[in-house]
């Protein structure tokens, strides 16, 4: 129970998290998340590895598949597609790799349960452990891609390429990428400035370990979409 | 004739002759392209014809004219096969996405 005793409604929030190749890590986060009773949905974006889903075969976890790999934001559509149809009223979305701690769900949720909140993410610069803890290059290329989403949507997050979010229904209703691949970040934003949600930013605890994406990747997604916005 | 315009019209010759099979049953496309292959035959045979035009247009060069031009076309048809690309992109999501829905373990959902 959080501190500020603010009730969070666990049956009612779906956790989606979008699944290429995972590791080890994907287990205890569903075992975890399960336990709290909320809703799990793991979308499978074409792994070539597919046996870690029979794992989860025996929770009461909604697996869904794609053929081929579509990329982490169309993964993440179809998880909230299937949510909506569930009727769920919050969402969250995680990563599978096991950077993220399940504690940071209701840190997120608690934040979004508060009047005038649509849309909560999760920050590691505002975690004291996790800006410690960065990577130095990390640190730098997650700085760069955020100042370049400030400069594109004019949304000013410390850390706009977190895989942890936390909306209300109205927004996840709303959510449509026309990029499937990491750029999904960055639409988000956008999104949140068209639509005029309020957000708020929630301090999140990352573990860094050695599967995590390549921080170089997340320019090299920025500058992606920003061509694709000009020549479109 | 010079080596460069026998080496040119070959190559312009081949692929005529693939594109020209590609449309098959497509009359639109090899009217198109017959005009395209005669127009470029044309400025490989009379290359003084286009230096002409490119006075004319206030370039001083033929051939840096068709530089230019040829250029400019290549950007557009690029983009145009970008866009193609991401609507493919766009029907092959949507089509796995409605498999996935449909797929999904309903039983377990409460």
């Amino acid at each position: 129970m959080p501190a500020s005793g603010v009730n969070i409604p666990y049956s009612e929030t779906a956790v989606i998290i979008p699944a290429y190749n995972p590791g080890e890590t994907l287990l205890p986060i569903c075992l975890e998340l399960v336990k709290k009773k909320i809703s799990v949905f793991v979308v499978n974006d074409g792994s070539t590895d597919t046996g870690m889903f029979n794992s989860l075969l025996e929770l009461p976890v909604v697996l869904l598949h794609h053929s081929v790999n579509l990329g982490q934001g169309a993964a993440l559509e179809t998880g909230i597609c299937k949510a909506l149809s569930c009727g769920k009223s919050f969402f969250v979305t995680l990563d599978a790799d096991g950077q993220h701690s399940t504690s940071s769900v209701d840190d997120l949720l608690e934040m979004l349960m508060q009047p005038d909140t649509d849309i909560i993410f999760g920050s590691r610069f505002l975690n004291k452990v996790s800006r410690r803890t960065i990577p130095s290059t990390k640190r730098i290329t997650l700085k760069l891609a955020a100042l370049f989403d400030g400069l594109l949507t004019g949304i000013w997050l410390t850390d706009s390429h977190n895989g942890l979010r936390a909306f209300s229904r109205q927004v996840a209703a709303k959510i449509h990428f026309t990029e499937n691949r990491m750029a999904h970040a960055t639409e988000i934003l956008w999104l949140t400035k068209k639509c005029k949600w309020k957000y708020r930013e929630c301090a999140v605890l990352i573990h860094y370990n050695k599967k995590s994406q390549h921080p170089s990747r997340s320019i090299e997604i920025a500058i992606d979409l920003f061509l694709r916005k000009l020549i479109s | 004739m010079i080596p460069i315009q026998i080496f040119l019209l070959i190559f312009l010759f081949a692929a005529f002759f693939l594109y020209w099979k590609i449309f098959q049953n497509r009359f639109l496309n090899r009217i198109v392209l017959l005009c395209a292959f005669l127009i470029m035959a044309f400025f490989v045979l009379y290359p003084g014809v286009s230096t002409r035009i490119a006075n004319w247009l206030g370039v001083g060069r033929g051939t840096d004219l068709i530089l230019y031009l040829s250029i400019v076309i290549l950007i557009f048809v690029l983009l145009m096969m970008y866009s193609k690309i991401k609507k493919l992109e766009e029907m092959v999501t949507t089509l796995l996405r409605a498999k996935a829905l449909k797929e999904s373990n309903q039983k377990n959902a409460e």
